[in-house]
């Protein structure tokens, strides 16, 4: 999808709310968003925020939240922004603080950035939560933390998979992102277009490097460790891959 | 002579007091037998003065040619008696005990002393009989010396010693208790970094010890903790430059300039977080709970592989055990990125396991790190190749053994089949 065509999917351009109370990272943040063509509304703390919210500037369609506030911290404020709404919030949190991390997820943020980022990293976690948040994509219920298939926990709140057995199992990034889109489309054949969609919202790596089809046999690998264990993810020849398992929401 | 000695204190007790005791004992026991002998002699040279002087009034009336048959009639076992006319003259000077037993038989008896002869007759002495001639004896030598101990008297003096070093072996380690508390704690120091109080029982020195260590260590964990605060806040500080450096960065236009530059925050963030997840290890409240840790090396190696670097995993799909998940990755990732930062490609993540323990290896391909100096290549903010360009802080290894140690398990170096560094970090099957 070429850079014309991604301005087409979200038009007219989408509207995002950066709060952030370091002024000159707020600066450069709106200035990275707005060459990336989106409109950009700026808050220094929840005060800001909540004027903006109630204004008639129109209700973002994102938000940028920085974890790290004076005042009333990032995660009070999405937990009184998700007493109301549903609008998508990406965390920008402190490398390495997994616990600011897990409580945001826990809490209903959508994604999270760790600083220091890079900004293409950061411009494609947005456009990937925009695309997400299309109605037909989002979630039923937003509390649904916690999928299930074939025995298999995955907590998306802590990024975390689960065997049957109750073993963690570690997933990287991109392994996390395609498992995901295959939970949100059980018994649905996506195809490697589709799949290779999904590996662009990570841009740690240069997702051209190594196909889908690497990625998705890494996946299989973890999934499916045992010659004996159920086949999860099956092949469908000339199409993509599919997701056999049923997927349960608690 | 040092062989004997022991080393620890509760031997040195032991053996002092056993020696002591024995010391005490033998020398009681001397005193006892002396006196106990002393007046048994005592009494023996009564008797023989008695006989004596019976000897003498027994031959007063009696004819010359039955004297030396009435005299000898008297005598009894240790002592004999006989009446000659003239009296012999001892063959040496007697011993200066003897002189004792002339004072008490009365001026005019003569006491000798004769070596040569037979063990109950070496005393010979004689006194003037009355009407004539001399009573002569010859009798056991008195005074008692260099007799043998009887066996009970050894017996007694074993069994004693046997007790004395049961019973203060026993006392001795009752002792030396606390005082070996104090040192496995005094050991633990450093290891983890939560002081860990000793308890303050014991005698009053070992207590007064215990309270000096316990503010000793509450000291040196004040320390740590104020450098190791230091060091957070500054680590932490400067995400928020490196965070509006790298932004900025990205609206310069596209060159070799804008790449180095990249290229220098990603290694000043790399440094940064490599600082955090040294300081967090150890310090992190995670739970443990059963992880599997090939599908981390699985993840490691992906990751490095889609960044372009030859970084494989060999061993079993699967290896479960109680792990702290996130800590385990941080120092297993810098285990790796300090092979490719160090080492030469290619990097192997391996896995060997038994029953008891999962040995995790990382090896590569570089110049590894010769014996002499793995010890300083695991000190923290020590790098051993500087001249390599000196990137990095110098933590990698530190934060997997400090993982390893915190998990009680351990991290070794060596020589890898590839030639380079081998790390290889063994963790318990079993916590605890």
């Amino acid at each position: 999808m070429n850079e014309a065509a991604e301005r087409r999917l979200l038009d007219p351009e989408a509207h995002i709310l950066i709060v952030e109370d370091d002024g000159e990272m707020r600066s450069l943040v709106a200035r990275l968003l707005r060459e990336a063509s989106f409109r950009v509304s700026t808050a220094r703390d929840g005060r800001e925020m909540w004027e903006i919210l109630e204004s008639p500037a129109g209700y973002p369609d994102l938000i940028l939240l920085d974890v790290m506030l004076p005042g009333a911290s990032g995660l009070d404020l999405l937990r009184r922004l998700r007493e109301g709404s549903r609008v998508p919030v990406l965390m920008l949190t402190a490398r390495g603080e997994e616990m600011d991390r897990v409580l945001g997820l826990e809490l209903g943020a959508d994604d999270y950035v760790a600083k220091p980022f890079a900004p293409r990293e950061l411009i494609a976690r947005v456009r990937a939560l925009l695309r997400r948040a299309t109605p037909a994509e989002a979630l039923p219920d937003p509390r649904s933390r916690r999928l299930g298939f074939a025995g298999w926990v995955l907590d998306t709140a802590r990024r975390e998979l689960n065997s049957p057995d109750g073993v963690a199992v570690d997933l990287s990034g991109a392994e996390y992102d395609l498992l995901l889109a295959f939970l949100e489309h059980p018994q649905r054949v996506l195809s490697r277009e589709q799949l290779l969609e999904v590996a662009k919202r990570r841009v740690g790596s240069d997702p051209f490097d190594r196909t889908v089809d690497v990625q998705v046999s890494r996946l299989r690998r973890k999934i499916e460790p045992d010659e004996d264990s159920p086949s999860l993810i099956k092949t469908v020849r000339g199409a993509g891959y599919v997701l056999v398992a049923d997927v349960t929401r608690a | 002579m040092r062989a004997l000695w022991p080393s620890s204190l509760a031997g040195r007790i032991t053996l002092l007091l056993l020696g002591g005791l024995m010391l005490l004992h033998i020398g009681s026991m001397w005193v006892h037998e002396r006196s106990l002998r002393g007046s048994e002699q005592g009494a023996r040279l009564e008797r023989m003065a008695d006989q004596l002087a019976a000897a003498r009034a027994a031959v007063a009336p009696l004819p010359e040619a039955a004297r030396d048959a009435a005299a000898h009639a008297i005598s009894r076992p240790g002592l004999e008696i006989h009446w000659d006319r003239s009296a012999p003259m001892p063959a040496a000077e007697p011993p200066a005990g003897l002189t004792d037993v002339a004072a008490r038989l009365g001026p005019e008896a003569r006491i000798g002393w004769d070596p040569k002869a037979e063990p109950g007759h070496r005393v010979i002495g004689a006194l003037p009989a009355e009407g004539g001639g001399w009573i002569v004896f010859s009798a056991q030598w008195l005074i008692s010396g260099g007799e043998p101990l009887d066996h009970g008297a050894i017996a007694s003096m074993v069994a004693m010693a046997l007790g004395i070093a049961l019973v203060s072996s026993l006392v001795v380690r009752w002792i030396t208790g606390p005082l070996r508390r104090l040192a496995s704690a005094a050991d633990h120091i450093g290891r983890d970094l939560s002081p860990q109080p000793v308890p303050l029982e014991g005698p009053d020195e070992v207590r007064h010890a215990a309270v000096a260590f316990n503010a000793m260590q509450e000291r040196i964990a004040r320390l740590l903790e104020d450098r190791t605060e230091a060091l957070a806040a500054m680590s932490h500080d400067l995400r928020t430059p490196l965070s509006r450096l790298q932004l900025r960065v990205g609206f310069l236009p596209e060159g070799e300039d804008r790449t180095r530059l990249e290229a220098d925050i990603a290694e000043m963030e790399a440094m940064v977080s490599r600082t955090l997840d040294y300081i967090r290890e150890g310090r992190d409240a995670e739970p443990v709970r059963p992880a599997d840790v090939a599908a981390i090396l699985q993840t490691l190696a992906s990751d490095a592989a889609d960044q372009g670097h030859d970084v494989a995993y060999e061993g079993p799909t699967r290896a479960v055990l109680p792990l702290r998940r996130h800590a385990a990755k941080r120092a297993l990732s810098n285990l790796v990125e300090n092979a490719l930062r160090h080492g030469w490609p290619p990097v192997r993540l391996r896995i060997h396991e038994d029953d008891k323990i999962i040995a995790i290896e990382v090896a590569d391909a570089g110049d590894g790190i010769g014996e002499a100096d793995r010890a300083r290549a695991l000190t923290p903010f020590v790098q051993l190749d500087p001249a390599r360009g000196g990137s990095g802080v110098g933590l990698g290894l530190t934060i997997a053994q400090r993982f390893a140690q915190a998990s009680n398990g351990s991290l070794e170096l060596g020589e890898a089949l590839e030639g380079g560094l081998l790390v290889r970090l063994v963790l318990p099957r079993q916590t605890g």
